[in-house]
């Protein structure tokens, strides 16, 4: 294994996953067997970017209910759509070209329903469809030298990232806005740092009072002072 | 199993590989009477029921070993004997004592049985003339090295009893264990030098052994006792003075080490070709290094710090918070203005990093939280304790009211 590695370099490669879901409708066939909902799950890059070139192929595991519940993908577009009623986890394998024995493994909630707790995606290029989508990257330390050059040569495809949802202006906002949280906590830090040392100074000088009261009244014998 | 199976009504026996025949399997070799018996003496030795050995099958169980006591050996006499009411004596006594004992008649009239064990210690006796010729010390007189010979031949030179025993004769020094310890050691020696018996070996080794150093036997003892009257915090110290030295004296020889490698490498490195070549090579290096110009390329990162190469997903290296600190934590995130989840929204490089940096800055405030709101609580308490005290000691009501109330205005603000 002769191939360098590119020491100190860590290459990202950014992904979507998730599921859109339209309701089915009203004359839809599949309606008799109970479905109500049309999804598509599937891994992307952001803003629709081609991930191909480093994506081999992907592996969709559904829910057992499903003929066939373990759909490989081996060509873009990677993704399953199918119809039904519930919601489950999918567990989904992303295999890259170069590594072969290493699948990234991602888990995704299906919705049909705009759940409670989570964020709906509001994209306005896809205005009639829940999206429940999720940004990670892939991320690869120390990479052989043909692999970084296949990425250099592909980069194109990703950045820079434009687009309704996923944009370097959204990474900037939230950046800053974590940013702005960590000074206001390092804030709130110092000035607990500084109430606790004054608090302690003083605690210091109680003791001592408690202590030199206590010395005195032992001396004189004073039962009044026993605590 | 078959009962089994024709109570369950289930169907004939399915063979899988797995499945261990539960009663013995028909074998082509040996015939069914022969079969027959081997069971029935199985079932004999072992003293079970048909059901059970079905159960089974063909092997018989363990044998587990119990170890049985060791009993007593019982003397069984073949014939009664005749016991007598005998006196008898013991060569160990001195006193000629004879008293009497059960024995049995056809035993003969030896000596006592355990008069063998009285065994004593080989003390020196030495004559007049013997002690007059090498035996003088001026501050042994005769008598008190007569009484320290007797007693170590009475007590088996067992020297805490015989000290306890000794009597200081007035108009002497007081001795002490060291000191009969020595003189009876030196008495021993002398007497042997003196007789000259012809020096083999084994009299080599007696005469060898017969040393006693009192200073260092004392110096000994004084050690023991300072060791056995040591504080735990003396033990304590004493232990980490210890693994201190322990740690210089690596680092010494580290540094040691180190000295003479750089030595070595000096010498070895003057070499006047590498002179010559050193200050050119600095430059370049300096100036290919300069000449990088810091391309940065949107989504890689290069850092200094060391990588492990491998793959992995970003959003599965993120630091779990424990499940106590999880509301705390979410808490905080909502009053800083940020929506309360486990992950970033956009988890790239940078806002990952933010991320993280967030989480522990957190964690820290809240540690820093608790411990403000302990040491509130104390200073508290210890105020109300000396108030309390001032109270009723020689202070005035004033310097109460003085008090008391400054404590106060902090309680409103820790209670978040």
């Amino acid at each position: 294994m002769a191939t360098r590695r590119k020491k100190g370099i860590q290459a990202a490669l950014p992904i979507v996953y998730g599921n859109e879901t339209s309701k089915l409708p009203d004359e839809a066939p599949e309606l008799q067997f109970g479905h109500t909902h049309r999804w598509t799950v599937y891994v992307r890059g952001p803003n629709g970017a081609d991930i191909s070139h480093y994506v081999r192929k992907v592996v969709f595991r559904l829910h057992e209910s499903f003929t066939n519940a373990v759909r490989t993908v081996e060509a873009p577009p990677f993704e399953v759509t199918e119809t039904g009623w519930g919601e489950f986890e999918i567990v989904i394998a992303v295999h890259l070209h170069d590594f072969p024995e290493r699948p990234i493994k991602l888990t995704h909630m299906l919705r049909l329903f705009p759940p409670e707790d989570q964020t709906v995606i509001d994209d306005p290029s896809r205005p009639d469809l829940l999206v429940m989508e999720r940004y990670d990257e892939i991320v690869l330390n120390e990479p052989t030298e043909a692999f970084y050059d296949h990425f250099l040569q592909n980069i194109s495809k990703t950045y820079p990232m434009t687009g309704p949802v996923w944009n370097r202006g959204a990474e900037i906002a939230e950046a800053e806005m974590l940013d702005r949280a960590n000074l206001e906590v390092l804030r709130q830090m110092e000035e607990l740092r500084h109430r606790i040392m004054e608090k302690d100074q003083e605690l210091a000088r109680v003791k001592a009072d408690l202590a030199a009261g206590a010395a005195m009244q032992g001396a004189m014998g004073d039962s009044a002072g026993r605590l | 199993m078959n009962e089994v199976h024709d109570m369950l009504a289930l169907g004939p026996v399915s063979t899988s590989p797995n499945a261990q025949p539960l009663a013995p399997p028909p074998s082509s070799k040996s015939s069914n009477g022969k079969r027959r018996k081997a069971e029935r003496d199985l079932q004999q030795e072992l003293d079970v029921s048909s059901e059970v050995l079905h159960l089974m099958g063909d092997i018989p169980p363990p044998i587990l070993v119990t170890s049985r006591p060791a009993l007593k050996p019982q003397i069984r006499h073949s014939r009664v004997t005749k016991w007598e009411w005998r006196p008898f004596t013991s060569s160990a006594r001195t006193d000629g004592l004879a008293l009497r004992h059960w024995a049995n008649a056809s035993e003969n009239d030896d000596d006592y049985r355990f008069s063998s064990f009285n065994k004593q210690v080989d003390v020196v006796q030495y004559t007049d003339d013997e002690y007059e010729r090498g035996l003088g010390r001026p501050d042994w007189t005769r008598e008190e090295t007569d009484q320290l010979m007797a007693l170590c031949r009475q007590f088996d030179l067992r020297y805490p009893v015989i000290y306890d025993r000794w009597e200081n004769v007035p108009s002497q020094p007081v001795k002490d264990m060291e000191d009969l310890k020595e003189r009876y050691v030196e008495v021993s020696r002398n007497i042997l030098a003196l007789r000259n018996l012809l020096p083999d070996p084994a009299q080599k080794a007696a005469l060898a052994s017969l040393q006693f150093d009192k200073f260092k036997e004392r110096e000994r003892k004084r050690h023991l006792d300072l060791l056995f009257s040591r504080t735990q915090e003396e033990v304590d110290e004493e232990a980490r003075l210890h693994a201190e030295l322990l740690q210089h004296e690596e680092r010494h020889a580290k540094l040691a080490k180190d000295r003479q490698e750089v030595i070595l490498r000096f010498y070895k490195g003057l070499n006047p070709q590498e002179f010559a070549n050193y200050n050119t090579k600095r430059r370049m290096i300096r100036e290919a290094s300069m000449n990088q110009a810091p391309t940065i390329i949107e989504g890689v990162t290069v850092t200094a710090e060391k990588l492990t190469p491998g793959l992995f997903l970003r959003s599965s290296k993120l630091s779990s918070v424990k499940p106590a600190m999880q509301a705390k934590y979410l808490a905080v995130i909502q009053e800083l203005d940020i929506r309360p989840t486990d992950r970033p929204r956009m988890g790239t490089g940078a806002v990952s990093q933010r991320f993280e940096e967030l989480k522990a800055n957190v964690l820290q405030l809240l540690e820093l939280r608790k411990m403000a709101d302990k040491i509130e609580t104390e200073l508290r308490v210890h105020s109300h304790k000396r108030d309390l005290m001032v109270a009723g000691g020689v202070a005035t009501d004033a310097k109460r009211v003085a008090e008391s109330p400054a404590v106060e205005p902090d309680r409103k603000r820790v209670r978040r």
